[in-house]
């Protein structure tokens, strides 16, 4: 087991673009990492990095103290888990897990028993250790390329996109395999993915990359709650966070479909700002029809035409137009366009509890808490109160 | 539900009209025609149909492998590397549902059918077939292709001369880069010893020559990774040549020309005040396939092309002596296809039953004739060749005697409605 430590670490191309630009990271022996972001922010980069597949540009690499920049793949003693899917159809599971130490032939067989033995257990196999391959489903045969990575002893497992080219039903499954084998190794483990599903489901915590520069890092819940800027507020959650553009009018913030007294929190954050964009996650909203009286006067009402409803059973979700003001900056921009150019849509989405009766081309009565704001800097997208307590 | 995308390389109605809507496990075997094709394990369903006379691979995968797989072996076509040939792509209106369309690589056949057609001491088939995948390998790595899972169950082999050619098969994993860093090439070099070796201890397993057949495989394998190093040098490395070199320069040069390589390059680059590097940049693996094709139009593989260039001017030259004169090369290289490779292909070809290439089977009796003959002490002409072929009595070793692979175990059977599909 080791921990894995990068210093100010760049990746350049020929082109001289920096494809990693200057990130520090320290993951700790037995931790989870969770390396998120869209196409091409440079988390795969990073990964092929600290695997020794990628050259790095500067900075330095430590794996359990030693520096690593120079050493070949081999010499790092890290597993690639699921690269080596490969499964032998006349050898038993047994020789299938056993293979990479056969092969190595620095093991006797009593080692090697002892290994195959305790992976199979880990991973709920034993009683498959005499079956050919063939006779296993398919989350079975990924055990068994699971079983393989155990048996070699790595100092930390890394993970490339691993479940992208499985079908739902098995990545599903194979998530949870992942989380259960990674807690009961205690293995330090480097994930890399674009669903923000298994970055919350799976890691302790969540380096958000945006454009090879490090946007956060935190717990999946921090993440959520407290994301340091519009990047990462809209990167993670699902559906994203509603941004609005918001006019400071004295104490007054004024959002194109309701205005209202700003809580004394936000005061000092917002400053002297004239415009800022203000961030709802669509589960704050609540219907009016469905609340306490008691409730309702903590926070702010507001009406809008709903547009579409759509019930999923244990949720729905509701689209309420609204006129969008023109407000824009080079920053906002840009934190559009690596979002994929959805985030400032002029629509709320709204999450509502399933006994809602809202309907499509009905009047909603929808209710927020304004302490519960998310407050962006419009020129540079930074979350302006993400000192503030989010359950305040 | 996404909308259905179909994305086909040619308008094939039979493609065209194949049930995309559904999810390929679904598809109706008395509407489809199913191919049963054996293939290893795959993490994914594969189906083999037939459509407008051809036969075509389906791999069932997650929407977004199956588009950069798509991508992946467009990239690797355009790069003139040996891989199967996408034939399209379709997104399906269900989950994340998608298939790749491959085309079935004609006369291809498994590592298994050699494997198990010749005997584990028949060293010089496995040889040739090791030799085809280091190749297969550093093709790869030149085009900055990082393959991520090289093994022998990935790969598919042809005939080609007294060579075997590897084809790519399954890309899922791969990438394209510019170029390939030492990291990756040797991580890739790392998964494919790991593959290779678990490919043949497989064959070894189904034998039933364990824990024997283990250190042979190992020492296979570590082969394959020994011919590559050794393709790799000669084609990167940079010696130091003394103030003449033009012999080291001709001699480089011929080596290249040896395994296939056009030189594209030469360079001389002093380093230090007398000392001059050598350096070369090859091109593709074709210098005799476009050799040939520019004197008689046909595409061949390029170790058929070896053998056919050398036919074609050992018999111009004779020509030549027998006439008295002189014969330009583009002139008896017509009169070579006439007189010579066409009646000769046709006979070759009916020899062995018609199965495998035609153009094989030439270069098959062109070499079972001259070994016939250097055992002899005499040429012994065609009749005697094509009888050894007729008969499969080919010399020991020879190339010809890989002919037993292109004897399919049967046709490949048409799955009839009422059965389940493969």
């Amino acid at each position: 087991m080791a921990e894995i430590t990068l210093k100010h670490i760049v990746k350049r191309y020929g082109d001289g673009f920096p494809a990693v630009n200057d990130v520090s990271l320290d993951i700790a022996d037995g931790e989870f990492m969770i390396l998120v972001g869209p196409s091409g922010c440079g988390k795969s980069t990073l990964l092929r990095m600290i695997v020794g597949l990628e050259d790095i540009t500067s900075g330095d690499l430590l794996i359990g103290g030693q520096r690593v920049n120079d050493k070949a793949p081999r010499d790092r003693n890290l597993a690639m888990v699921f690269q080596n899917y490969a499964l032998y159809p006349h050898l038993s599971v047994y020789e299938n897990i056993a293979f990479p130490l056969r092969l190595r032939k620095n093991m006797s067989d009593d080692e090697i028993r002892e290994k195959v033995e305790k992976a199979a257990e880990m991973l709920e196999l034993t009683e498959h250790l005499d079956r050919k391959p063939s006779n296993l489903s398919g989350g079975q045969r990924q055990r068994v390329a699971m079983g393989r990575a155990i048996v070699r002893d790595a100092d930390a497992f890394l993970f490339d996109e691993p479940l992208s080219n499985l079908d739902a039903k098995l990545r599903g499954q194979m998530r949870t395999e992942i989380l259960r084998m990674q807690r009961r190794l205690g293995i330090t483990t480097v994930y890399v993915t674009h669903d923000q599903t298994e970055a919350m489901t799976l890691g302790d915590r969540v380096a958000l990359l945006r454009k090879g520069e490090l946007q956060q890092v935190a717990s999946p819940r921090e993440l959520y709650e407290q994301p340091v800027n519009m990047f990462v507020a809209g990167f993670i959650g699902s559906p994203p966070m509603n941004f609005v553009p918001a006019r400071m009018d004295g104490a007054r913030m004024e959002l194109p479909f309701v205005s209202f007294e700003v809580p004394d929190q936000l005061r000092e954050p917002i400053g002297d700002r004239e415009w800022v964009i203000v961030g709802i996650r669509p589960e704050r909203f609540e219907d009016v029809a469905l609340m306490d009286s008691d409730k309702l006067g903590r926070g702010v009402e507001f009406e809008g035409k709903v547009d579409v409803v759509e019930w999923l059973g244990n949720e729905q979700y509701a689209y309420l137009p609204y006129d969008m003001p023109q407000i824009s900056s080079e920053g906002m921009q840009e934190i559009e366009s690596d979002l994929g150019g959805e985030t400032m849509q002029p629509q709320l989405v709204v999450a509502l509890d399933p006994a809602s009766r809202l309907d499509d081309g009905s009047t909603a009565k929808i209710w927020f808490d304004p302490t519960r704001l998310h407050v962006f800097d419009v020129a540079t997208g930074e979350n302006l109160t993400v000192a503030v307590p989010a359950t305040t | 539900m996404a909308a259905l995308d179909v994305r086909l390389r040619s308008a094939s109605p039979g493609l065209l009209t194949l049930p995309w809507r559904l999810p390929l496990e679904e598809w109706d075997p008395t509407a489809v025609r199913f191919r049963d094709v054996p293939i290893g394990p795959s993490r994914h369903l594969v189906r083999f149909v037939e459509a407008d006379g051809s036969v075509w691979a389906l791999k069932a995968m997650p929407r977004r492998a199956a588009t950069h797989e798509y991508d992946l072996l467009r990239t690797l076509e355009t790069r003139a590397l040996t891989a199967v040939r996408a034939a399209g792509v379709v997104i399906q209106p269900r989950d994340d549902d998608a298939v790749l369309i491959t085309r079935y690589l004609e006369r291809s056949w498994q590592y298994r059918r050699l494997l198990m057609r010749v005997r584990p001491d028949a060293t010089v088939h496995r040889a040739r077939l090791f030799d085809a995948v280091a190749s297969l390998i550093v093709d790869l790595h030149r085009n900055g292709i990082f393959w991520g899972d090289c093994s022998l169950a990935n790969t598919l082999f042809t005939r080609d001369g007294q060579v075997m050619q590897a084809w790519l098969v399954d890309a899922e994993t791969a990438e394209a880069h510019p170029t390939l860093s030492d990291g990756q090439r040797t991580a890739d070099l790392e998964i494919m010893f790991d593959n290779v070796a678990g490919g043949l201890v497989d064959v070894a397993a189904r034998r039933g020559e364990l824990p024997e057949g283990f250190d042979q495989a190992v020492a296979e394998a570590q082969g394959v990774v020994d011919r590559y190093e050794e393709l790799w040098a000669l084609l990167h490395s940079r010696p130091r040549v003394g103030a003449d070199p033009r012999e080291a320069v001709s001699a480089r040069v011929r080596d290249l020309e040896d395994v296939g390589f056009a030189v594209e390059e030469v360079r001389l680059e002093a380093e230090g005040d007398d000392d001059l590097r050598l350096s070369v940049a090859v091109g593709g693996r074709r210098f005799h396939a476009l050799q040939f094709r520019a004197l008689t139009g046909l595409d061949v593989g390029e170790g058929q092309a070896r053998i056919l260039l050398s036919d074609l001017r050992t018999t111009w030259h004779a020509w030549e002596q027998e006439r008295g004169t002189q014969i330009p090369e583009v002139v008896a290289a017509h009169e070579w296809l006439l007189r010579r490779f066409a009646p000769g292909v046709e006979r070759a070809h009916q020899a062995v039953g018609g199965h495998g290439d035609p153009v094989q089977a030439y270069c098959d009796l062109l070499e079972v004739r001259w070994l016939l003959s250097e055992q002899a002490g005499h040429d012994v002409g065609d009749e005697p060749a094509l009888a050894a072929l007729a008969e499969r009595r080919t010399p020991g070793g020879s190339a010809a005697e890989a002919a037993i692979v292109d004897l399919p175990t049967q046709e490949i059977p048409v799955v009839h409605p009422g059965e389940p599909p493969p």
